[in-house]
């Protein structure tokens, strides 16, 4: 079948945008092309599909203002809203007291409040998150204010690498010695 | 002192702002969702694979625009939606040195930029990333989680959608 | 001090307890401490009663939080799931000499490397020190310590046990803020 005449200005114009790719066979795009020489109004929608990538290929990549990353590290950073409340010395006296009542009261109630402790109620869970949280963003906090972005690159290498190897040349001068100028352990 | 999130962060950032303001046509919209893609880079990075994290970003500036896309459908309907803002116009405004040239490229860029607004999905980001940002068919099918021969299937007809609606407005 | 009081009581209850029911089981044996921890008590860095802030978790609280944040926050919750506690003590310094507290710090300091514990990082900057110590068990972080003196400010001492990898938690901390933390008035009790 020879193609050339019979390709319909419709299929044609379906094959256009493959056709600016480089996307069709070798042989539709010969019928194509065949077409196109003797078709005006399809050659003319060539010209628009190939000026359509030429404009969206010159669009500008756009940029994104500088204040956005820094919007992102100084106030993005997930807030941790709240200060531990002091657990310590309550729970200490409750857990004397709790101690004093059961001892006395009896070895089996004793007996089963150590084989099943009570389970922490959902509100504590909630509490001891934030504490655990608060805890790791105090870290976070004393590393910045350290001059120490504490990463995993940075992290691996001033803190993973020195474990394993004596640091006592470089780190036992610090009780030795004036204090140094801001500034990492080698 | 720079970190990796820094450094990521500027590798990325244009790429995805260029992405969203494409997308939504506002440059307040866009610099939202940056900072949304950003923030969500910044918490989540422990679980992104290195060699993914472009195709992550994309799809995640995609997801957000999609969630502003629809709220403004929806605003739309009470006649509250906005069309190509005048500042993505401006920026993106034609160089030509000729007055007539530069007058005649700006309005068919201006054209063109309004029937890319009005694309349907996945025409419009398959668009914006293969010709805006030159991205290869592989790294578009991993970011939108389609077949790289869907993706140039797209890319076709979203391109002949436009040709079309040019040709449509001229007449 | 104080902590030590309480146990012995108990031991003493415990016993007389046992003794009048001969055949309750015994208690079980509480788990010895993690090679990274630290008894903040013992190191007695801060007057316990004035402290602005304090943490104290151990293991099976641990594991619930863990529990409870997996599918919110992957990369938290299987941090927290490796370690066996988290201590925190934060102690006001603002309108106080700090010349005493600092003594301490740097007991401590001798105290955590008298132990095998290796310092990291050390800054010294403006009166401010910060110290931060890792203490390794058969090639494994097993301990963090993090201190820090900040004059007219506070000062801090953190104790992260168990199994841990320093590069998460310092991409963790480095994600979260203490914006708000850091507009408590100094000496105002947290609740």
């Amino acid at each position: 079948m020879n193609r050339i005449e019979d390709m319909p200005c419709d299929e044609a114009l379906d094959l256009l945008e493959p056709y600016v790719d480089g996307d069709l066979p070798t042989a539709v795009a010969d019928c194509l092309r065949a077409h196109l020489e003797t078709c005006r109004s399809c050659a003319g929608e060539l010209a628009l599909a190939r000026r359509i990538q030429s404009e969206l290929r010159s669009l500008p990549q756009l940029d994104c203002p500088p204040e956005i990353l820094e919007r992102v590290r100084s106030q993005g950073g997930e807030v941790v809203p709240f200060r531990p409340r002091r657990t310590g010395l309550p729970l200490r006296i409750a857990a004397a007291a709790a101690m004093l009542v059961l001892s006395l009261g009896g070895g089996a109630l004793f007996v089963h409040f150590q084989q099943q402790p009570r389970q922490p109620s959902a509100a504590e869970i909630a509490q001891a998150t934030q504490e655990a949280r608060y805890a790791l963003a105090y870290i976070g906090k004393v590393s910045r204010r350290a001059g120490l972005d504490v990463r995993d690159d940075v992290l691996a290498r001033r803190l993973v690498r020195p474990a394993t190897r004596s640091v006592s040349l470089s780190l036992g001068v610090a009780t030795q010695e004036p204090a140094p100028v801001r500034g990492e352990q080698p | 002192m720079l970190t990796a999130f820094d450094d990521t962060a500027r590798a990325y950032r244009r790429r995805v702002y260029s992405f969203a303001r494409y997308l939504l046509s506002s440059r307040e919209e866009a610099e939202d969702v940056t900072q949304e893609v950003l923030l969500r880079l910044w918490r989540h990075q422990d679980g992104v694979e290195e060699e993914r994290l472009g195709s992550w970003l994309l799809r995640v500036t995609r997801n957000a625009c999609y969630d502003l896309l629809r709220r403004r459908r929806s605003e739309a309907k009470q006649g509250l939606a906005t069309s190509l803002d005048d500042e993505t116009a401006q920026e993106v405004a034609s160089a030509e040195p000729d007055p007539q040239s530069r007058a005649e490229a700006a309005d068919f860029r201006r054209r063109l930029l309004g029937a890319l607004g009005e694309l349907g999905e996945p025409y419009k980001s398959i668009i914006i990333l293969r010709e805006v940002q030159g991205l290869a068919h592989r790294e578009i099918g991993e970011a939108l989680g389609i077949p790289e021969v869907t993706v140039r299937v797209h890319l076709h007809r979203g391109r002949k959608k436009l040709r079309e609606r040019l040709r449509e407005a001229e007449a | 001090m104080r902590k030590t009081i309480i146990p012995g009581l108990a031991l003493v209850l415990f016993l007389a307890a046992s003794a009048l029911l001969a055949q309750a089981p015994q208690k079980p044996q509480k788990p010895a401490p993690s090679p990274g921890f630290v008894p903040l008590a013992e190191l007695n860095l801060f007057p316990q009663d004035k402290l602005s802030a304090e943490v104290n978790l151990e293991g099976a609280i641990l594991r619930l939080v863990a529990a409870a944040v997996k599918q919110e926050d992957p990369a938290f919750s299987s941090m927290v799931a490796s370690l066996r506690s988290i201590n925190v003590q934060v102690f006001p310094l603002a309108g106080i000499d700090a010349g005493a507290v600092k003594t301490k710090i740097d007991r401590a300091v001798h105290w955590l490397e008298d132990r095998g514990w290796k310092a990291n990082l050390r800054v010294k900057e403006k009166g401010e020190e910060t110290y931060i110590y890792l203490k390794e068990q058969d090639g494994q972080i097993v301990g963090l310590t993090v201190l820090t003196f900040q004059p007219g400010d506070e000062a801090a001492v953190i104790n992260i046990s168990g199994r841990i990898d320093p590069a998460q938690i310092g991409r963790l901390g480095q994600s979260l803020h203490v914006q708000q933390l850091e507009r408590v008035p100094a000496g105002k009790k947290p609740h």
